[in-house]
């Protein structure tokens, strides 16, 4: 059996085992078990990964598997991995397996909960293994629906109305998208040949200019509005104030990144002329995305709230970076993409932990809490650190990379977006060190807060997970830059031939 | 030096950007997606009428669609 098929049959298989459980301690139990193995499949992947690349394996896309399932449209399930996807695995594997910790001590329909949480996590790691367009748009549904139900049935606040915004946005989104990948199969053979899904295919035809400057702008919206591109973030804020913590972690931490994975992917890589062309629209709007969202933040008093709105902004970056278009900002992009989930994912889990406790997610009402749950205290100053681009830090790392790339354009265009863009850097640390004051320090609020209890083992695990990643990517980033940089070299000379200068700073 | 700082964070950055920013996002931006919304829901009201189950003001419907298209068939076309 194929490995990356693995990656969907055992949270399925978790999913039927769930189904079979009596009670919360056994359901949990079999979703702990069932994502860890996920977890250690992910790992064994990268290490693979790049065995197989010393080894001197140099193809695209590696353990590749192709199978036909809808002959009269041409339709494959198609899998196969490059440095970029094994690395967005690895992020998916650790932010599903920390959710699962993070909702430990979900009492209410605990099976119905942890069934809709692991299928949506399939629909990410579908998506992330697909080479065909059509398998990949399914499994991106596969991965939008259950968010709908989670939020509606486990949320908190106007539940309803976030589930119901959030889930019409992004199927909005979807039938943007829908639009784009049939312009681009029914243009997928000029020549007459057969018409194919298949990305690396396509990626060896030119999709005709006049078409791609109408199918471009679907396409990328399409994925731009589960990045949260300005102004279609407006689910963004709402629907993560209202999801239980682990759906908040893992929509931020992992969904939001497969717009910008697929922005990248799909519509920049299979149509760079078009893309050349339009760019200097979305960059506005990314630009506008980055700053915008980091000034909101600072205005907003509830934590998840601000986490959301650092989110918008946060994943603007990776939108801009996508949009500089060479080979350093695209690596800033990926880096971007897994930093940000993973320090957001532990934003919205101590966020849901504190919650737990204070029962509020107010700042004004609280204060102190360094000194009743230190661990939980010490772990948000370590988030917001990496938030803010501390050096050291995954955040650090991807920021600085990003900007290199985007310094590169020499024309006054890029240059004061690039300015634009950096100034959010000073933005994030106000509202982060402001968070974190106003929280943690100073004079315990509330006499209720007194007896308040640290961070459990469960809690601890989830987030020591996500620290150490964060650590590890800060500390030693080469790695990760070096099996994302192989793996750009066939689409940055894609879009070379379409007519671009290239520099590289690695 | 901290009255410049106070100014700058306070007065200029929290009050005068962010804010604004913040109302913006939730008012403009926000609103029109709301009103979108809104505008869909009340399209549906209007239109639901339509399908009242009444056989007579669906047969009145077909004749005079049916006369129209005749008329248009004969005279214009």
């Amino acid at each position: 059996m194929n490995i990356l098929s693995l990656f969907v049959l055992i949270p399925v298989l978790t999913c039927i085992g769930i189904v079979f459980t009596k009670n919360m301690k056994q359901t949990r139990l079999v979703s702990a078990i069932g994502m860890s193995i996920q977890l250690i499949l992910a790992g064994l992947l990268v290490y693979l990964y790049l065995a197989e690349r010393q080894a001197g394996n140099m193809a695209e896309m590696l353990f590749t598997y192709d199978a036909l399932w809808f002959p009269t449209l041409n339709i494959h399930y198609t899998v196969g991995v490059d440095g970029i996807s094994v690395a967005m695995i690895a992020l998916t594997g650790i932010v599903v397996f920390a959710g699962i910790f993070a909702s430990w001590k979900m009492e209410f329909l605990s099976r119905e909960f942890f069934i809709s949480l692991i299928l949506l996590a399939t629909g990410v790691f579908g998506f992330f293994i697909s080479l065909d367009l059509f398998t990949m748009f399914l499994f991106y549904e596969i991965a939008v629906i259950p968010m709908y139900l989670l939020i509606g049935i486990w949320g908190s606040g106007p539940k309803e109305y976030s589930a119901m915004k959030l889930t019409l946005m992004l199927m909005g989104g979807s039938a943007l998208l829908m639009v784009g990948l049939l312009g681009i199969y029914f243009y997928s053979a000029p020549d007459g040949g057969q018409l194919t899904w298949n990305l690396l295919e396509i990626s060896k035809i030119n999709i005709p200019i006049e078409m791609q400057r109408f199918l471009f702008p679907f396409t990328f919206i399409g994925f731009g509005i589960l990045g949260a591109l300005f102004p279609f973030h407006t689910w963004s804020p709402d629907g993560h104030a209202s999801a239980p913590t682990a759906v908040s972690m893992l929509h931020a931490g992992v969904l939001m990144k497969l717009g910008g994975y697929g922005a990248f992917r799909v519509a920049i890589f299979l149509m760079p002329e078009a893309a050349q062309e339009q760019a200097w629209i979305f960059l506005i709007l990314t630009s506008i995305s980055v700053v915008y969202g980091a000034f909101g933040a600072i205005w907003q008093k509830d934590l998840k709230y601000i986490n959301a709105y650092s989110s918008v902004s946060h994943c603007g970056l990776v939108l801009f970076a996508v949009l500089m278009m060479n080979q350093t900002a695209f690596n800033g992009a990926i880096i971007q993409m897994i930093s940000h989930g993973l320090m957001t994912a532990l934003f919205f889990a101590l966020i849901g932990m504190i919650y737990g406790r204070t029962h509020t997610r107010m700042i004004n009402e609280m204060g102190g809490l360094m000194k009743v749950m230190p661990f939980l205290g010490v772990v948000y100053v370590i988030a917001g650190l990496a938030s803010l681009g501390l050096p050291g830090l995954s955040g650090f790392v991807a920021e600085m990379t990003i900007f290199f790339g985007a310094y590169q354009h020499t024309d006054t265009f890029h240059r004061i977006l690039t300015i634009m863009a950096t100034t959010s850097i000073v933005v994030t640390a106000v509202y982060i060190l402001r968070v974190v004051g106003i929280l943690l320090l100073g004079p315990i609020k509330n006499d209720h807060f007194l007896h308040l209890d640290d961070a459990k083992w469960y809690e601890r695990l989830s987030t020591i997970t996500l620290v150490v990643a964060i650590a590890a990517i800060g500390i030693a980033p080469l790695w990760l830059s070096d099996m994302i940089n192989v793996s750009l070299a066939p689409i940055v000379n894609k879009i070379s031939m379409a007519g671009f200068e290239f520099t590289s700073l690695f | 030096m901290d009255e410049v700082y106070l100014f700058v964070t306070k007065k200029i950055l929290f009050n005068l950007v962010s804010r604004p920013v913040a109302w913006f996002d939730r008012h403009i931006v926000d609103g029109f997606m709301n009103l979108i919304a809104r505008v869909i829901e009340r399209s549906a009201y209007m239109i639901k009428g339509f399908q009242s189950g009444r056989i007579q003001q669906y047969g009145y419907v077909f004749v005079s669609g049916t006369i129209v298209l005749v008329i248009i068939f004969i005279y214009i076309w």
